[in-house]
């Protein structure tokens, strides 16, 4: 088959493949020619290619492809062929067998439960109910090899440049001195659905929540201690004046003395946020600093344009006391939420244009959570094994 | 290199055609971060993008008796991606116009679409090179290329002389010389 769209795709991917080549250095002599010919066609084009080679913009894009886990949407993908090669076989004895089941539910319903019925239920009566996250993450050393972290992971895993590695009460700790000058890195991930605590050699404490990871030297032995997160982590900083304490995310770097702070920079989300809880710290993003005083926050559009408002502590920072906290937010940020805690799917199908204020606990059930938004009547959930529908 | 790529490419594409599911994972894998990153920058919602390419690949499975080239395959892909995309933020103006932090989001113009579909292309490639790359390699290249550090900044982060980096960037780019594949996808047009 030939479509139309062919034409524009291949010329596309011909300058992607110029563009990419000047980034990689890879180009031969007769390429730079072609790319200066095809910069030389007008404005736009030499628009183009200054925003595809801005530093900030390659940084972004790797960490997005990077952030994707094929693996896992492939996984999703074989399931629904599998599912529709098995569906054509059996759709009608299912839907007999679903439409009684859905009669003998409702037959149910009716005699055990008369009264309740006031308070709207989210639509799981034929799949079972999403269990909450809970302690979990994947440890990755720096020859590679992989650690499966889980509630009750037990005792030392690892030694790394004569740090010890242990894992205690759904906390990873790192102990011990080291001579070696050498910067070792381990990277902690944390799948969605998970959550889990890190200790780091300087003691410094680190809650990370849901799709989130951190990349940190196994112990501290430059001028400055330096981490790299994605996602959203709890910070509590042992103080140490001779060595600042940075985490770089990928819209911004803050810098540390001794102090508390929350950061939240998740790909999905619209801006990313920096609490401060206590002490000082300093945010510098897209080339301008911010130094932020206790109960402020810093928030950063995909930009990098950076304000500073008064942040609500308790809204930013229940997700570490295992609570949700949602105050004046609109469905789809509370949905983002859901979604990383639940490991699930959000489809929309309506519009919700109200603004959500609810507090629980992150150990209740997903059907819990639906059902506490649905008693404002301006929401309406539908909810197949692991995608939530969205209606108004 | 690019010859004996090709026809592994190729070879997927007969194989695809024959229902082999593996020959549906190899392209999935190859297509899939790319189709991903282009769907997000039209919709803004990753979820929404990553669900848009992966059904992407699912229209691809009912029909893969139908392509006989690499590149109208891609190109299917792209325009499925694009159509849906579009069709999102169509049903959802007024939810995006709502949403703090985002502006309503206009539908993007044909040649928009071409700018998007290059930058996927483009970051993809770039990923691919630096992902064949062994680390310290990867991490001088970064470093140098992307982050616009110095030899010096390099040097003591990595806890080693300027000398040492010189020849880690230059091995790099030797490196990548050498292996990536780039005439991969650009041969296959004569096919």
């Amino acid at each position: 088959m030939n479509y139309p769209f062919q034409e524009t795709e291949e010329r596309a991917q011909r300058i992607a493949y110029l563009v990419a080549g000047f980034i990689n250095k890879t180009l031969t002599t007769k390429e730079h020619d072609e790319l200066d010919l095809w910069l030389e066609e007008n404005d736009e084009n030499v628009e183009l290619f200054s925003r595809l080679t801005d530093e900030r913009n390659v940084n972004y894009a790797m960490a997005f492809m990077k952030g994707i886990d094929k693996e896992s949407a492939y996984e999703k993908l074989r399931s629904k062929i599998f599912a529709e090669k098995k569906q054509r076989r059996w759709l009608l004895p299912v839907s007999i067998a679903a439409i009684f089941l859905i009669a003998f539910s409702i037959d149910w319903l009716v005699k055990t439960k008369p009264v309740v019925s006031t308070l709207p239920t989210p639509d799981i009566a034929t799949t079972s109910d999403v269990p909450p996250g809970s302690s979990k993450a994947v440890l990755q050393l720096a020859n590679g090899k992989t650690i499966a972290l889980g509630k009750d992971s037990h005792g030392t895993i690892a030694k790394e440049e004569n740090i010890a590695i242990a894992a205690d009460n759904q906390t990873l700790v790192y102990s011990g001195q080291t001579s070696s000058n050498a910067a070792v890195f381990n990277t902690l991930t944390v799948p969605k659905g998970g959550k889990y605590k890190l200790v780091l050699s300087d003691g410094s404490q680190v809650w990370l929540n849901a799709a989130s990871s951190i990349k940190y030297p196994v112990a501290f032995n430059g001028p400055e201690r330096s981490v790299v997160i994605e996602g959203e982590a709890f910070f509590d900083v042992t103080k140490d004046d001779q060595h600042p304490f940075i985490v770089q995310t990928n819209s911004a770097s803050i810098q540390v003395l001794g102090t508390s702070f929350n950061v939240s920079s998740y790909l999905d989300e619209p801006l990313a946020t920096a609490v401060l809880v206590t002490g000082k710290i300093k945010v510098i993003a897209a080339g301008k600093q911010q130094e932020l005083a206790p109960g402020e926050q810093a928030t950063i559009a995909t930009t990098g344009d950076m304000k500073l408002s008064t942040a609500n502590i308790k809204v930013a920072t229940a997700w570490k006391d295992d609570q949700f906290v949602f105050k004046d937010a609109p469905i789809e940020q509370i949905m983002r939420q859901l979604s990383r805690w639940y490991n699930v799917t959000v489809v929309y199908k309506g519009t919700v244009n109200y603004h959500f204020f609810a507090a629980i606990s992150r150990d209740e059930p997903l059907s819990k959570v639906l059902q506490l938004l649905e008693q404002t009547k301006h929401v309406h959930f539908t909810l197949h094994s692991d995608t939530i529908e969205v209606s108004d | 290199m690019s010859p004996l790529q090709n026809k592994t490419d190729l070879e997927h594409l007969l194989a695809l055609q024959k229902d082999n599911e593996s020959a549906l994972q190899h392209f999935f894998n190859l297509y899939y971060p790319s189709l991903v990153y282009f769907a997000f920058d039209i919709t803004k919602d990753i979820a929404v993008a990553e669900e848009i390419s992966s059904d992407a690949f699912l229209k691809l499975w009912h029909k893969r008796d139908q392509f006989f080239k690499v590149n109208s395959l891609k190109a299917y892909l792209y325009r499925i991606v694009k159509n849906a995309s579009i069709d999102f933020n169509r049903v959802n103006k007024v939810a995006l116009k709502n949403e703090q932090g985002y502006q309503y989001l206009a539908e993007p113009t044909e040649i928009a679409i071409e700018e998007k579909i290059i930058a996927a292309e483009t970051y993809a490639l770039v990923l691919a090179a630096l992902e064949t790359m062994p680390a310290g390699y990867q991490r001088v290249f970064r470093g140098i290329y992307l982050e616009g550090k110095s030899y010096e900044e390099l040097a003591r982060e990595m806890d080693t002389n300027t000398v040492n980096i010189r020849n880690q960037k230059f091995k790099a780019i030797l490196f990548l010389r050498k292996k990536v594949p780039f005439t991969i996808l650009l041969t296959l047009y004569f096919i």
